[in-house]
């Protein structure tokens, strides 16, 4: 898992490099605007990108037939994929957990907050990976775009309600808001899951 | 015999071309030339083999078992491509990382010795690399990690002879252990003449025959004759025929003709060209 993360990273170092200049570029601009909100945002759209990048980038060298020749298991190469997505949705949760603290004087709010924006790139990213594994990245990219405009529609359906979303988020009850996050994370975990397992499934029986 | 391949009764159906059933035995430390015409079926039952892809049905196993079920076996075999699967950008060092972080019996000091020997900079990128060092590069990492077989798919196409002469002259390094096997498909059959120890052949997705190479080129004969004494020939010995301005050219079985006849040596290649072209 480690040597295919590695070669994903090595193999498009430029394209990783530009993204994390420009995020930290967005990051500092929010912060100097006093607009922390949009770098839990941030994250969520990270791990589609890079994801997308390391899929072009190995169907270009079609480097899964390399890949498939050495003692890798399916599973693990398929694991690999969503290493990106679990690490920037750990940061996304991090920094909802900082960017909210203030804004609501706890811990439990921003908790739930942080595990709802933690489900996003996890739950794309498991529509989106095993897309690619069958259709291929260029297709996969169409369904990237239109995954993105499901967001921008969920966002501009949110901001609508986002009063509503904070009141009752503030309603549950602080000695329930962990269990929710719990149960949030724990859902999105099994979505990864069931994703991988449907991923594993592609790639055994596709043909190379 | 112990062998390190064995595939039984492999068929796989595409719209247009079915392979096999194939019985295939690949003998431990031996090469073996896996030759065919272009779309005989050669790739893809290296693939099958490989578990690259999947067939209708048969059973395939190295080293007594299945790729597919134990992923660990695929550090006993070394593959080399026609071409390296491998992302441009990447340079060779990091390639060396990446195999090292995949194979669990990587060498990296083989690796750098292999990159010392065939000259190739460990600070290049493979988008750099022309089709023979990119040849070599595959070769390089196929020996690094203790394999045991080496699957070489039309490997050397392409490549000037001298780049061929060297890859070949480690392959027959390699198989100077006896336990080490080389199954090598390839249209240049005078780079099999030079070292394979059996040919197998397949034609329109059939296997025609295994056999030793020293073998085959003896149980063979070319002759040239007219058509009048083409007629004494009994007719089951003829293998193939080409005609030409004085009458034809035969491939026959020596067994099966008077030893009083002429008969000259033939090629691989001959052999392939007369089964495939010279139809009796």
């Amino acid at each position: 898992m480690i040597g295919i993360f590695y070669k994903d990273i090595v193999s498009s170092k430029l394209s990783y490099f530009l993204t994390v200049i420009i995020s930290l570029v967005i990051i500092f601009y929010a912060i100097s605007q006093h607009q922390t909100i949009f770098i839990p945002f941030l994250f969520v759209y990270l791990p589609i990108i890079l994801t997308g990048v390391a899929f072009t980038v190995e169907e270009q060298s079609s480097n899964i037939k390399f890949i498939l020749t050495t003692p890798i298991s399916h599973t693990t190469y398929v694991k690999s994929k969503y290493i990106f997505t679990l690490c920037f949705s750990f940061l996304e949760y991090i920094s909802s957990l900082v960017v909210f603290k203030d804004q609501f004087g706890n811990l439990q709010t921003p908790s739930l907050i942080g595990a709802l924006v933690f489900s996003l790139p996890i739950i794309i990213t498991s529509i989106q990976i095993p897309c690619i594994l069958k259709f291929g990245a260029e297709k996969g990219r169409i369904i990237m775009v239109a995954t993105y405009f499901g967001l921008f529609a969920l966002s501009n359906l949110l901001s609508d309600k986002l009063e509503v979303i904070i009141s009752k988020l503030q309603n549950i009850g602080m000695s329930y808001a962990y269990l929710v996050t719990a149960g949030i994370c724990l859902s999105i975990l099994m979505i990864m899951a069931i994703s991988i397992k449907i991923g594993t499934l592609i790639v055994q029986y596709k043909e190379y | 015999m112990e062998y390190a391949i064995e595939v039984h009764q492999l068929i796989k159906r595409y719209e247009d071309f079915t392979l096999g059933p194939i019985d295939l035995k690949v003998p431990k430390g031996y090469l073996i030339g896996y030759i065919g015409e272009n779309g005989s079926g050669k790739s893809t039952t290296l693939k099958a083999i490989l578990g690259l892809i999947q067939p209708d049905s048969g059973k395939i196993t190295v080293f007594g078992n299945q790729v597919k079920d134990n992923p660990q076996l695929l550090n006993k075999i070394g593959v080399v491509f026609d071409n390296l699967f491998l992302p441009g950008e990447m340079k060779l060092k990091e390639v060396g990382k990446y195999c090292s972080l995949s194979f669990t019996t990587w060498q990296s000091k083989q690796f750098e010795e292999y990159l010392h020997q065939f000259k190739l900079s460990p600070n290049k990128k493979v988008k750099d690399l022309s089709r023979g060092m990119k040849m070599k590069l595959s070769l390089s990492i196929a020996l690094s990690h203790q394999a045991e077989l080496l699957i070489l798919d039309e490997a050397t196409s392409g490549l000037d002879p001298v780049v061929r002469d060297e890859i070949l002259d480690i392959l027959l390094e390699f198989l100077q252990n006896e336990s080490h096997t080389v199954l090598i498909s390839s249209h240049i059959l005078s780079d099999l003449e030079k070292t394979a120890d059996y040919i197998a052949f397949l034609h329109k997705g059939k296997l025609l025959f295994m056999e030793q190479k020293d073998q085959l080129i003896e149980e063979y004969g070319l002759c040239s004759v007219s058509n009048e004494a083409m007629k004494t020939i009994d007719p089951e010995a003829i293998v193939g025929k080409r005609s030409h301005a004085f009458g034809q050219e035969l491939l026959v079985k020596r067994s099966l003709v008077p030893e009083s006849m002429e008969l000259s040596k033939p090629s691989i290649e001959d052999i392939m060209i007369f089964i495939i072209k010279g139809e009796v």
